[in-house]
């Protein structure tokens, strides 16, 4: 990517992006409409750009950092798919993009671009960005790229990285500055008050404890201080994503998408030279922030673009360095960004866990011949059983035949290899992408539809539901509940839905529950009708209506006039 | 080849450290305790005083500080520096006899430090009563005060569980060494306690170094190993421009001394004037050249960074005693080691999974033997390739459990029991499948008395289900209605093989009278030992199998009892009860 044009290496037209700036900068001053939609003419697309609130609270809700868990039904993807996390965005941001959908022709609008073919464009400058953001997501087209253009000193790409507490008394006056309603409106005098100062340094300071926070774990800290600090502080939930465009102020720009590197250059690109530097520096962050269409336009013109991504854990640690070729680009773009050693030393630490990630991905990649081998093997051990009339799951259960035995160490050595990758997803050991991986979402959804029935086996076979409990409150193994979260993820489909793997389990409650029979007729209907479903699209397998099946077996005893309207009749031979 | 490159972190959690408020906070409530104090005081020899801060959405600060003069006789002159050693302490003060440990059974605390908290005693007492349990709580101190700051913390962690994370924290400041290598390691063994405590340590202050070393020496290698003193927790070092942590603590007592700026006239506002140059310190790129420095890996050039931050580096060129390169390359050397060390931490869970294999050859071992008397005996007297393969999978878990016991075993207590508790369920499994095998190889070596002999590991395995019974099993109501799979007593095996050898004792024409006499009282205890296991369902079905080695020994016996004999297991016996036995 050496020495491209930024509109072909990060795939937009360099004049829609021009466009793009002049729009979300006009939605602020468009009298009172909460968003602007824009055909451009003579081409496929349309920009829809958003004012931003200028109030306090139109960027803090009461918490310290005003953030909210994302609701799942406006976002059903955001989340962690294996751990299962919901991702937190901003309160008073989000209040706003809900009301525009909900009161708005908005929704209409987009849909309506949509049929017509048109490319969709969200923008926004300073919070009209998040709101755009949430534009973006909500639209669940993960592969539009999410392109973020921040100076080397404003301040508000930073800002969510301080509490609230911590800015309250200046916050108010520097968005009235930003505010081109304002009558304070890019006023002088508010950038070179003390209380910009004030201001900068409150806000810089609560960005270094995140940044430095997150530095410890990059650097893979051994340190427990920092867990006991941790507990007695209130840090930032806020992270950054997407493709980042640093501008240095010298008409150069600087791209790099991996988050942890822009978290740290967030910080360390705007460090001051020295304490006397403070007042210039405090200055440049509010007034950057309003200079964004000039900037761009300079930046475009010289096309003099660094790309960190691909050399992150080569970053020259001193500004001097005798470095070539690509390197000195970066070096030189490093040092237009004012980084300090240690500021490299934090890209360097991001590189390397960049690629300690992708290191353990290979290594989980080089297991995958041998998990679908020993899959295999306990594959062809279902085969042999159904053809002997006892399906594999009852068959392991006795535990009779040698076959068996061997099956269950079988079943230990494939599930080790599974609770390896499980353990690196705790840790978010793995590149973000792995749990999207199509290969690895069909070699989790065999491994899980051949071994959870075995794992499930095992546990009734020791009769651990005795002291543990039910299998599926109590039991059931992660790396069943990720593989799952991975297919419903990847399929779009509701959580819970892909469970086909563990009905034995169900199975299993319902044939020791003493209960009577009306108390558990609608677990009974509801696992039929999944039952039905999951073995119409060939989910489980025919095993499971075998004559000695613990299942077929339970399913007789059920009362006659349950069993005649069952849809399940047409499964058993009578 | 593989390994992560590495880097030092050094100056990262400094800065987390100082970009928070809690310094600030600590250092005020000290600054408070001082103003509130009268010059006539100050002057006067008041020892320590302390006062809780209770802020609302803060912490709660609890701030020990002592009278400038208070310090200077406690800590300078003859004997300043004397310790107190664990066993003296036990005679006469007995609060920290819970530091202690296996591994670490002795150590030693400055002494004037603890006497000083000894005559405070019942006024820190009812602090510790009071706010104990506050979370979160800072406690704080300046000076001997920090001395004091660390030695209520150290108590106050005597009741905090390993798995709880809110845990009080101790930040001190320009506080002296507080204990020897002993202490050091009985905290550093509890990774939970050792991350409790901060130490803030100015290159300005003589106090923090006074005790790292005999005498003020400068060369580098010989420092450290002279003193008598170690640190614990992490040290802060800060000047006025910049501030550090370092991971290892002997490189941080090095550039303590090393790094000597001292000013004998101190000011008590010294730490705030400090906090206050580095609270901007940390937004400023500052001057780094990294000179010669430049192009080497991350490490060294962190550690560099580090030493700059400190100003350790330029007071070295200064005085030109030391060579700044040798004092990196050592610095990183024990960085390597340190991280080396914490990777080999034994990992239970590690290993787990070749464990559970091992476990089910065994269990399909048990089943195959049934139709063959059962696996005590088969494992016994057959030789076969079945067999090899067991004797395998059994020492892979034999090694793998005699670990987990020693590792048990060397913690704390508390952190044990913690640790037992969750793994003591594949503990008995593997107590109960593995022993009866052991048993079987000594007894067919023809040996006797097992027992006598028997393994540590087990012993102390099954010491633990008892210990923790009163309270695992509050309700006794879940007893056995079936009978369990694997034989509750493990060494059941080892009695019924001595009581084989005792009924054949008594067959032995040439044994006394009253050795008979006694045989014949061990076979009823044996009798009434197999009937009450049996009673309980604590007894496997297996044991009824024909051609196992209990069933021997009940035909032997009785025959030796004859007909006219009557008991409960000679009625359960006879009648063949055990047939519905399961």
């Amino acid at each position: 990517m050496f020495g491209g044009g930024l509109g072909e290496s990060i795939k937009m037209r360099e004049e829609l992006m021009k466009e793009a700036c002049y729009l979300s900068l006009r939605a602020h001053t468009s009298a009172g409409k909460p968003y602007l939609s824009k055909k451009i003419r003579g081409s496929s697309e349309t920009v829809f750009s958003f004012p931003g609130p200028w109030t306090v609270d139109g960027w803090f809700s009461g918490k310290p950092f005003g953030q909210r868990k994302i609701e799942l039904n406006l976002f059903p993807s955001l989340r962690s798919i294996g751990n299962d996390e919901k991702a937190a965005v901003n309160e008073a941001f989000y209040g706003r993009f809900e009301a525009i959908l909900k009161t708005t022709a908005f929704a209409n609008e987009v849909k309506k671009a949509v049929t017509e073919k048109k490319q969709i464009i969200f923008t926004g400058h300073s919070s009209g960005g998040p709101i755009a953001i949430l534009a973006t997501l909500w639209r669940e087209k993960w592969d539009i790229y999410f392109i973020h253009f921040v100076t080397r000193y404003d301040i508000v790409p930073r800002l969510m990285l301080a509490p609230l507490s911590s800015i309250e008394r200046e916050l108010q006056p520097v968005l009235h500055f930003f505010n081109p309603k304002s009558q304070f409106f890019g006023l002088e005098s508010i950038t070179t008050a003390p209380d910009a100062s004030t201001f900068f340094m409150n806000v810089m300071r609560n960005v270094s404890a995140v940044t430095s926070h997150a530095a410890c774990h990059l650097m893979g800290s051994t340190n427990s201080l920092l867990e006991t600090v941790t507990s007695f502080i209130d840090l930032s939930p806020y992270r950054p994503f997407g493709t980042f465009v640093f501008c240095t102020g010298n008409g150069k720009l600087v791209v790099v998408k991996n988050p942890d590197a822009v978290l740290q250059l967030l910080f360390y690109s705007s460090q001051l030279t020295s304490e006397a530097d403070i007042r210039d520096v405090a200055c440049r962050c509010l007034k950057e922030h309003l200079g964004y269409e000039n900037e761009l336009q300079e930046s475009l013109k010289m096309q003099n673009v660094a790309y960190l991504d691909d050399h992150l854990n080569e970053t020259p640690l001193s500004s001097s360095g005798s470095v070539q070729g690509e390197l000195a680009t970066i070096n030189t773009a490093l040092n237009d960004l004012g980084l300090s050693t240690r500021g490299r030393l934090c890209l360097r630490a991001a590189g390397e866990l960049q690629k300690q990630k992708q290191r353990n991905q290979d290594k989980i990649d080089f297991n995958k011949k041998e998990i679908a081998e020993k899959l295999e093997s306990i594959r062809k051990y279902k085969t042999d059983r159904d053809v002997r009339k006892v399906g594999y799951y009852d068959a392991f259960k006795l535990q009779n035949d040698p076959e068996d035995f061997q099956a269950n160490v079988k079943r230990l050595e494939v599930v080790g290899m599974w609770d390896e990758i499980i353990e690196m997803l705790k840790r978010y050991a793995l590149p973000d992408e792995f749990e999207g991986r199509e290969e690895w979402i069909k070699l989790g959804t065999e491994f899980r539809r051949l071994m959870e029935p075995l794992d499930i086996a095992n546990y009734y076979r020791h009769q651990k539901n005795d002291d543990t409990g039910p299998y599926l409150i109590k039991a059931r193994p992660k790396r069943y509940r990720f593989t799952q979260r991975w297919r419903e993820h990847a399929k779009r489909i509701a959580q819970g839905s892909s469970s086909e793997s563990c009905f034995w389990a169900t199975v299993e409650e319902l044939r020791n529950s003493d209960k009577p029979f009306e108390e558990l007729k609608d677990t009974i209907m509801d696992l039929e009708r999944d039952i039905d479903r999951w073995a119409q699209h060939e989910e489980i397998g025919k095993d499971v209506f075998l004559d000695e099946s613990t299942f077929a077996k339970w399913w007789k005893k059920l009362p006659s006039q349950h069993k005649k309207g069952s849809c399940l009749g047409k499964y058993m031979s009578n | 080849m593989n390994q992560p490159t590495l880097f030092t972190s050094g100056l990262e959690l400094a800065n987390v450290v100082v970009s928070s408020d809690l310094l600030y906070h600590s250092w005020a409530a000290i600054e408070k305790v001082y103003r509130e104090t009268s010059v006539n005081d100050l002057t006067s020899t008041f020892s320590i005083k302390y006062k809780v801060y209770e802020q609302p959405q803060k912490a709660t600060v609890i701030a020990f500080v002592s009278s400038p003069t208070c310090t200077i006789h406690h800590l300078q002159g003859q004997g300043g520096r004397d310790l107190v050693s664990s066993a003296d302490l036990r005679e006469n003060f007995p609060v920290f006899e819970f530091v202690s440990t296996k591994v670490n059974p002795t150590f030693s605390i400055h002494r004037a430090a603890v006497t000083l908290f000894a005559s405070h005693k019942d006024q820190i007492s009812s602090l510790k009563d009071q706010y104990g349990k506050t979370r979160p709580l800072i406690v704080t101190g300046n000076s001997i005060g920090g001395s004091i700051a660390s030695l209520f913390t150290l108590w106050l962690l005597e009741s905090v569980s390993p798995t709880d994370t809110k845990r009080p924290l101790c930040i001190t400041f320009g506080s002296p060494l507080l204990g020897d290598k002993g202490l050091q390691a009985a905290i550093l063994e509890r990774p939970t306690w050792n991350s409790c405590f901060l130490h803030v340590a100015s290159n300005q202050d003589p106090i923090p170094k006074l005790f790292a070393s005999p005498h003020n020496a400068l060369a580098v290698e010989s420092t450290s190993h002279a003193s008598i003193y170690k640190p614990f927790g992490t040290i802060l070092l800060c000047s006025k421009s910049g501030c550090a942590c370092f991971e290892d603590p002997e490189s941080t007592l090095d550039l303590m001394v090393t790094n000597q700026v001292p000013n004998e006239g101190l000011q008590i506002s010294h730490y705030g004037v400090i906090l206050e140059t580095l609270k901007c310190r940390v937004i400023c790129r500052g001057i780094s050249e990294l000179g010669e420095w430049n192009n080497v890996s991350p490490l060294q050039t962190g550690i560099f960074e580090q030493i700059e931050a400190t100003k350790v580096g330029r007071t070295l060129q200064q005085q030109q005693n030391v060579d700044i390169n040798s004092l990196i390359t050592m610095i990183e050397r024990r960085t390597k080691d340190l991280v080396a060390r914490k990777r080999k931490v034994f990992d239970p869970n590690k290993e787990l999974n070749k464990r559970k294999i091992s476990m089910a050859y065994i269990e399909w071992f048990m089943k195959v033997s049934k139709s063959r008397g059962g696996c005590y005996d088969v494992f016994k007297t057959e030789e076969s390739k079945r067999r090899e393969e067991i004797v395998k999978q059994k020492s892979i878990l034999t090694l793998y459990w005699k670990k987990m016991v020693r590792e048990a075993e060397k913690m704390p207590q508390k952190d044990g029991a913690f640790f037992i508790t969750r793994w003591l369920y594949g503990g008995t499994n593997y107590r109960r499948m593995v022993e009866p095998l052991d048993i079987a190889e000594f007894y067919k070596k023809g040996k006797k008395d097992y027992l006598a002999g028997r393994s540590d590991h087990y012993k102390l395995l099954e010491q633990w289900v008892k210990d923790k019974k009163p309270e695992g099993r509050q309700s006794n109501t879940n007893k056995r209605t079936r009978a369990c799979s694997l034989t509750e007593d493990s060494c059941f095996w080892a009695r019924v093989e001595e009581a084989i050898i005792w009924c054949k004792s008594l067959e032995d024409g040439e044994t006394g009278p009253e050795d008979k006499e006694l045989l014949a009282k061990n076979l009823v205890e044996f009798e009434n030992y197999a009937m009450d296991l049996i009673r309980n369902y604590g007894a496997s079905p297996e044991i009824f199998l024909k051609q196992s080695s209990f069933m021997k020994w009940w035909e032997n016996y009785a025959i030796i009892k004859g007909t006219s004999y009557h008991s409960l297991l000679t009625n359960f016996m006879t009648n063949r009860k055990y047939e519905g036995y399961a």
